[in-house]
């Protein structure tokens, strides 16, 4: 028996063509890898779709490859994640079920979950994903002990954190306790991370994205991924890179946006991106507008694709701004009074007033500045 | 401000029509191009009127008619204001015509411009914006045409960005900052001017110093001297005092001794005199005694017989010159005779008549002339003879004279020292009597000298006395006019000094008023420039600050609420920074549903934001939406019934044609163009 097991394609996730384009490739030559591999049958553990009713143009490719699997008598096995989960039910992957394309392993029996049994002789059951957690009562629902009686080799999908593992504390998640145990191999997603762990006779994984999924993960993994797994389990990790990644990262703690653009370019230059997937962040403070960098001329790369992330690039600010609460003129008030020294309140806002002056329509300047400069004389008692 | 009711007329699609509005949300609903939006622009116009650029009357006036209206009828801070605004087709163009305001059934007329300015009176608008054409705040608060929002964030963010600080109120830091620059740079003028007149002061402080310092040092040398002064007049009248009063016995003295000299003089002068004349007269005696030896015998003159002689010469010469005349004629006679001779005997032709002339006629006239010759050799014989005696007798006479003249002369001599004599003799007696009375003179002067010496010599110790006191005063007439001279220098001195400190003290107070304007000038440049831009900067930042937080986070409320895809925020100058998958995304490139959920969201935004920043405009329980969910999918209008129901407004107008939004609103207005007019049907 050997198996692949891959998750969180997010088919249709990205909303760049050419990305979108790398996305689908990404499940394609997955599916490839598992008709050359000679697996018994595919897992999915969630999120095969970036959305529970995606673009017919991924459809009709992935179904494409799913029937290539088919043909080859390759069982594919999935559960909803928390992308392409819809409550409603309005999901394409009950379309591709029904085509007889896939499985869904989540399958209820008298309100109880029911294994899936591959012909290889392995057992397959597993809990969607939801968003925000909802899932957590699915988790608490589980006939645990029912699970863990079953015999043969066991797979569970699943498709959230586990806490105990998880890289980052503040994904909600599960703790391990929630799976069953006993399980030969429990097939993670969600998290994009390449992860595995032995727990107790067999392997708890995360295979990371197919494709990475974001910015973030293009940066850190470069790449995605899948598990082929046998019943000796025996877990080999196979990468799938379409396209090269090189990433710049800049942190700038001052300077002016033009002095940041020509690093950047420098930076850039350095760098070989020929049609390449090209990561730049940039983060820091500026002295002046980040928006004044000119990135369309700036990114204008041979590059396959360029994605920028500017997100934490900020504008300096010389002192610390609170926030104020209350009206424009509460905040004046507030203000006058907070930075008055030798000034009164009084004087300041009367200025403000004074000088809160325009031209007036066929006013000439000078005396548009003669107007000003009277105004001004009688309030400070100057003789200008 | 809460929408009562309108009534269009001859406004685009409208014929007459009278629309409603319930409290609550209401749907204007309809197909595209039934006149939905139409309303909303009746609306703006009640409100507004025409706004250059925005709102034209050619767009808003029915084809065909010739003149519309629009009656809106709304609550503004519990007052029931109706509001009629008139349009008239011209020539021209489509116009303006006045029209009426009713506040709490208090009806007044008014021109377009008039009624503007009651409606922004009426709505609390800050006033500035009277003279806009555009009303920014109701733009982004209440009603902005459904093209207007995408606009804005599809323009230039300094396009946006100025309009958004404009909506804020934020421009008016820029411009407070602006117009203090100009005063600044006024102030800055008006210093530099203050600092060329003041950039002396230290000099002239100091001129002062010295000056008063030069005064006192001078007072102070007066004040010394005065003693001395006084001190030495004194001494100096005392002085000429004594002088007066030795002056007299002086004079007396001068006198005889002017007496004296000349008595001495005089003296001098007989003596020369008695000597000069002794000499003299020893001379005279001399040469009396010397004549006196010579023989002085007179005898008879000689005149007589000199005369006598002179008479005789004269007639001999007289003879003389006639032989001589004589003598001349008698040879030219012969002369004439001898040539005649000659001539005749080479003549052969007579040269009168050209006769020959003969021989015999030559040899007559020879003869002729030959007795001729004859005769006057003869004659001329006689003559010399004659002139032989004559001579003879001359030089006798001649002799004989020169004798008598001789002994004459000599006579005279004798009569000459004869009378000599006798005048010496006279000149001897004179003399001697002048001797005796210079001698006697002399005795006389002599005598008065004595007496005068006498007396001289008395008074000659008096003289030394004088010439000492004369001196002393002289010495001490010197010393006082130095001291004088000092005391006058010194005096002179004071007067232009104090003149001029009295000018310099005047100027300086006029610099020293001019420092303190100058420092007052200082002042209020560092205030303006250290304090007040700064804390305009500051204010500026917070608002500003305050208005993107505030801006951003209800921005990213309402846009989470259409669309959760999307990482979406504001940077720094209000532009959505829209982030998918982790990466930065331009507004353009987003979906034609997503960027209408994107401009809903920022107009909500805006629309939030401007009623907190403004809390007494009247507009913040009104809320217009033209078209608002154009592009939207399904699930996406789902949502939007969520966003209404949170927006929690007293009166929202919703312009659709989504049947959908239908189930969202309270009530429903259906229009329908029937005939190329709208119906609510």
């Amino acid at each position: 028996m050997k198996f692949a097991h891959f998750a969180d394609c997010h088919i249709g996730g990205w909303r760049d063509e050419k990305l979108k384009q790398l996305n689908i490739q990404a499940f394609k030559k997955a599916i490839q890898i598992c008709i050359e591999r000679q697996v018994d049958f595919v897992l999915i553990s969630g999120d095969l779709f970036n959305t529970a009713l995606p673009d017919i143009t991924y459809i009709k490719e992935c179904v494409n490859e799913l029937k290539k699997l088919k043909d080859k008598t390759i069982r594919t096995y999935i559960i909803p994640g928390s992308h392409d989960f819809s409550p409603s039910g309005k999901t394409m992957l009950d379309v591709l079920e029904k085509a007889d394309l896939v499985t869904n392993v989540m399958q209820y029996q008298d309100q109880k979950l029911t294994f899936t049994q591959d012909p290889s002789g392995a057992k397959i059951v597993g809990i969607y994903g939801r968003k925000g957690g909802l899932d957590r009562e699915d988790y608490k629902m589980l006939d645990k002990p029912a699970l863990e009686q079953e015999s043969g080799f066991k797979i569970f999908m699943f498709h959230t954190a586990i806490n105990e593992f998880k890289p980052d504390p503040h994904i909600p998640g599960e703790p391990v306790t929630s799976l069953p145990k006993n399980f030969q191999y429990y097939a993670g997603g969600h998290i994009h991370y390449i992860f595995q762990k032995k727990l107790d006779q067999g392997y708890l994984t995360f295979p990371g994205a197919l494709f990475p999924n974001n910015f973030k993960e293009l940066e850190e993994w470069k790449h995605g991924g899948l598990y082929i797994c046998d019943e000796q389990l025996n877990l080999e990790y196979i990468p799938i890179q379409l396209k090269e990644v090189v990433s710049l990262n800049l942190n700038f703690q001052g300077g002016e946006p033009e002095q940041a653009e020509q690093r950047i370019r420098e930076e850039l230059e350095k760098l070989n991106t020929k049609d390449k997937i090209v990561t730049v962040r940039i983060s820091g403070e500026l002295d002046g507008k980040p928006s004044d960098i000119n990135f369309k001329k700036l990114l204008n790369l041979d590059a396959y694709i360029v994605l920028r992330n500017t997100a934490k690039l900020k504008q300096k600010t010389t002192e610390q701004t609170s926030m104020k609460e209350g009206t424009v003129e509460e905040i004046e008030k507030e203000l006058i009074q907070e930075g008055k020294q030798e000034t009164s309140e009084e004087l300041i806002a009367t200025l403000m007033k004074v000088l809160d002056k325009e031209k007036q329509e066929g006013e000439k300047t000078a005396d548009f500045e003669k107007r000003i400069t009277a105004d001004v004389s009688k309030t400070l008692y100057l003789e200008i | 401000m809460k929408l009562k009711k309108i009534k269009l007329e001859n406004i685009r699609s409208y014929d007459v029509q009278e629309v409603t509005f319930p409290e609550g949300s209401l749907l204007l609903s309809g197909n595209i191009g039934s006149g939905k939006s139409s309303i909303l622009l009746g609306i703006d116009f009640a409100l507004f009127g025409l706004q250059r650029g925005t709102l034209d009357g050619n767009a808003i006036l029915r084809n065909g008619t010739e003149s519309g209206s629009v009656e809106l009828l709304m609550e503004i801070d519990n007052k029931l204001v109706e509001i009629k605004r008139n349009l008239k087709r011209t020539s021209t163009g489509v116009v303006q015509k006045s029209g009426h305001i009713s506040i709490d059934n208090n009806k007044q007329d008014g021109t377009p411009v008039e009624l503007k300015d009651k409606v922004l009176q009426l709505l609390n608008y800050p006033r500035e914006l009277l003279t806009k054409n555009k009303s920014l705040i109701y733009r982004y608060t209440v009603y902005t045409p459904q093209e207007q929002m995408k606009q804005i964030l599809l323009g230039k963010k300094e396009d946006r960005l100025e309009t958004l600080r404009k909506v804020f109120g934020i421009d008016k830091y820029k411009r407070i900052k602006d117009n203090t620059k100009v005063v600044i740079t006024k102030i800055k003028e008006k210093r530099k001017f203050f600092e060329g007149e003041t950039q002396n002061l230290s000099e002239k402080e100091s001129a002062l110093n010295n000056q008063q310092t030069e005064l006192i040092l001078l007072e102070q040398q007066v004040k010394e001297l005065e003693p001395l002064f006084l001190l030495k007049k004194q001494e100096l009248e005392r002085k000429q005092e004594e002088t007066k009063e030795n002056e007299a016995s002086l004079q007396h003295l001068l006198k005889l001794k002017k007496d004296f000299a000349l008595l001495e003089n005089n003296l001098k002068h007989l003596s020369t005199k008695k000597q000069e004349d002794q000499i003299l007269l020893n001379q005279t005696i001399e040469k009396i005694g010397l004549i006196q030896n010579q023989d002085l015998e007179l005898k008879e003159s000689y005149k007589e017989l000199i005369e006598t002689n002179k008479q005789q010469i004269d007639n001999i010469e007289k003879e003389i010159r006639q032989i001589l005349n004589k003598k001349q004629e008698f040879k030219v006679h012969k002369a004439n005779s001898l040539t005649l001779q000659s001539k005749i005997q080479d003549l052969d032709s007579c040269p009168t008549c050209q006769q020959e002339v003969s021989i015999t006629h030559k040899e007559s006239i020879s003869r002729k002339q030959e007795v001729i010759i004859t005769e006057m050799d003869k004659n001329l014989q006689e003559l010399e003879t004659k002139e032989g005696d004559f001579n003879t007798k001359i030089t006798t006479l001649k002799q004989n004279l020169e004798n008598l003249t001789k002994r004459e002369a000599e006579l005279e001599l004798i009569k000459h020292k004869l009378q000599e004599l006798n005048e010496k003799k006279q000149k001897k007696r004179d003399l001697e009597q002048k001797q005796e009375a210079l001698a006697k003179a002399i005795t006389e002067i002599n005598n008065n000298k004595t007496t005068l010496e006498q007396e001289i010599n008395k008074l000659q110790s008096k003289e030394e006395l004088f010439t000492k006191i004369k001196s002393e005063k002289e010495v001490i007439e010197r010393e006082f006019r130095e001291l004088e001279l000092k005391k006058a220098s010194l005096e002179a001195k004071r007067t232009p000094l104090e003149n001029q400190l009295e000018s310099l003290k005047k100027e300086i107070m006029a610099k020293r008023n001019v420092l303190e304007k100058l420092s007052h000038f200082n002042k209020t440049q560092t205030m303006l420039e250290q304090t007040f831009i700064p804390t305009l900067n500051l204010i500026e930042k917070s608002v500003m600050f305050k208005v993107h937080e505030e801006f951003n986070s209800i921005f990213i409320k309402w846009l989470t609420m259409l669309i959760d895809t999307l990482n979406i925020g504001l940077d720094e100058e209000f532009t959505p920074k829209i982030q998918q998958n982790g990466y930065d995304i331009d507004y353009e490139y987003l979906s034609g549903g997503e960027k209408t959920a994107v401009a809903l969201a920022y107009r909500l935004a805006l629309n939030q934001v401007i009623n907190r920043m403004m809390v007494d405009i009247n507009t913040k329980g009104l809320l217009i939406l033209d078209e608002p969910t154009d592009g939207f999918s399904s699930e996406q209008l789902d949502k939007v019934k969520d966003l209404i129901n949170e927006l929690e407004m007293e009166q929202i107008v919703l312009v659709s044609h989504e049947t959908s939004v239908e189930s969202f609103v309270d009530n429903i207005v259906r229009l329908e163009k029937q005939d190329h007019s709208t119906q609510i049907v």
